[in-house]
């Protein structure tokens, strides 16, 4: 362990927690969550370069904080990246020195609104560039039409945790199938759901 | 459909700490669990686990062929998996099959950045 180092140890992490990959090149990033940024690694490379964040945690738009789910966007050559402690999801075009709302608050405000997420850990998206949101605290899923702000409950009911089939505890993660069905992680019920798309 | 609700363990039909997910062309499931230091492949329909990366019995470490606190995962073309290992400060890739996987980012120690 290394305290107090500044800046520079870019062959280093804290606490990571997010990792996407560029099919095309086999560049990997990084979500160094402990030290709210993104990096990128080349193929063969363990020198990270800093792609994103790195001003401390924060809520303004160059800022990251706590970020975790990440995924890479070829068609717009971006990042997409659930912030988590500002309670919202971004886009990072790569090359840009801030970021875009998606979804959630643009001040960091965490919130149980249809606006608004507490602590997202994770995101999906379908073919239909529609947006699937895990929010964790609010123990539920959030769908959001492309290009929305204002996102429908389609998992759990608001704030409420529980262990039965139609309520979550902590969701952390949701993959779609083919078929658009949809599994939903639980770290406190430990369990994987299934949401079966009629 | 994975797991028994409310309940941990180590045994190949539970799962301890749930964090992610990801699912493959043939709709596996695998699961990354955070307590059990392991991720875990679920093939459709199955009623257990098998460990793809990390120990079955749920033993974490810093080796090569264990994981520390394991959260995302994602696979690349190949079937191989990317483990972002919270408490290993690294990412390592296991390719398909292999007992153990190699870094590709961090060195395993972590470091506090001052700003």
């Amino acid at each position: 362990m290394i305290l107090g180092t500044n800046g520079s140890a870019n062959n280093q992490l804290r606490t990571p927690r997010g990792v996407t990959r560029d099919d095309s090149t086999g560049i990997i990033f990084v979500t160094d969550t402990g030290n709210h940024r993104i990096m990128k690694y080349e193929v063969g490379s363990l020198n990270g370069i800093l792609i994103a964040g790195g001003q401390g945690p924060g809520t303004n738009v160059t800022q990251l904080n706590s970020p975790r789910g990440i995924c890479y966007d070829s068609l717009s050559n971006s990042l997409f990246i659930t912030n988590y402690g500002a309670n919202n999801i971004i886009r990072w075009k790569l090359g840009d020195t801030q970021w875009t709302l998606i979804a959630g608050s643009i001040n960091g405000v965490g919130g149980s609104t249809s606006t608004t997420l507490r602590l997202p850990t994770d995101f999906m998206f379908d073919i239909l560039g529609n947006m699937y949101v895990v929010d964790s605290l609010n123990h539920r899923i959030q769908f959001f039409s492309p290009n929305q702000f204002n996102g429908t409950t389609i998992a759990s009911i608001t704030g409420i945790s529980g262990s039965n089939n139609s309520l979550l505890n902590l969701p952390f993660s949701i993959v779609l199938d083919s078929q658009l069905n949809m599994y939903v992680a639980e770290f406190y019920n430990h369990r994987v759901q299934k949401f079966i798309r009629y | 459909m994975a797991g028994l609700t409310n309940t941990t363990g180590t045994a190949n039909y539970l799962l301890n700490g749930p964090y992610d997910l990801l699912i493959d062309s043939l709709n596996a499931l695998y699961i990354s669990e955070v307590y059990n230091h392991r991720i875990q492949k679920w093939t459709f329909g199955a009623s257990y686990g098998t460990t793809i990366a990390g120990n079955l019995n749920g033993t974490g470490g810093i080796t090569l062929n264990r994981l520390s606190n394991p959260c995302d995962i994602i696979m690349d073309p190949n079937g191989g998996i990317y483990v972002a290992e919270h408490s290993n400060h690294r990412v390592t890739y296991w390719s398909l099959g292999a007992s153990s996987g190699i870094i590709v980012a961090g060195n395993g120690k972590k470091i506090y950045l001052i700003y």
